[in-house]
């Protein structure tokens, strides 16, 4: 992807929407729920963008995945439930599963919706 | 008022910090090197400021930290990787952004404790 200036905004105000997103949700749910719900969300739509045959643009990509869900996702804050007491090691590892399943589903899924919408 | 003003800083921050990973993850090759660093020196970040300051500041973590790092680019990355049969780079890639992510958040504890022995 070219990083024009054009491609360099729409990451901006993509990442931005979704940064505020995540912490909206953060503000107003437990943490653990919080980034459950963001990280699979976020890598679910990435793997619509990626698997759709109409969101192949650069301008598309760069807004709503490297930009929103890029945004929206977070590895930090995964990372530093490490930091809690609270720390659960079986559930941290089931949300990193999670969102990688979130990601494959959203592959496999996607090209089956667009062929019911054809038909 | 301020929460307004938080929530403009944090969607500021997150914008700037993912375009920075957009610019890190051209580095790739093996693995996708630019998008591990993001996550691991976000981690690293996150851990400083949950750690050492006085009040977390949200324009730090959920604005630079939530915004450079990623699960879901992440997430595509490394289930493309096994997709594409390369099992053994999907399982370092998932190691290695979880792992070292991880140890990264972790290290203001350590770094701490020693300090005090």
């Amino acid at each position: 992807m070219k990083l024009t200036p054009k491609i360099i905004w729409l990451t901006f105000f993509g990442g931005a929407l979704g940064s505020l997103v995540r912490w909206l949700i953060g503000e107003s749910s437990e943490t653990v729920f919080a980034l459950w719900l963001v990280n699979i969300a976020g890598a679910f739509l990435v793997g619509v963008i990626n698997s759709s045959k109409s969101f192949q643009t650069d301008s598309v990509k760069a807004f709503f995945a490297t930009g929103f869900a890029g945004g929206l996702t977070t590895m930090s804050a995964v990372a530093a439930l490490a930091l809690m007491p609270s720390f659960d090691a079986i559930s941290f590892a089931a949300m990193i599963a999670a969102s990688l399943l979130a990601y494959w589903l959203a592959v496999k899924l996607t090209p089956l919706v667009g062929e019911k919408w054809k038909a | 008022m301020e929460g307004l003003i938080t929530a403009v800083g944090v969607a500021i921050f997150g914008g700037a910090a993912s375009v920075i990973r957009l610019g890190l993850s051209r580095w790739s090759g093996w693995l996708p090197w630019g998008i591990l660093f993001a996550n691991v020196s976000a981690s690293l970040l996150i851990g400083v400021e949950l750690v050492g300051a006085q009040q977390a500041s949200p324009l730090i973590v959920a604005g630079v930290c939530g915004g450079l790092s990623t699960l879901s680019t992440f997430a595509a990355q490394t289930v493309d990787l096994a997709r594409a049969g390369l099992w053994l780079r999907a399982l370092i890639n998932l190691v290695a952004n979880v792992g070292l992510s991880t140890a990264a958040a972790l290290t203001p504890l350590a770094f701490g404790a020693a300090l005090l022995n």
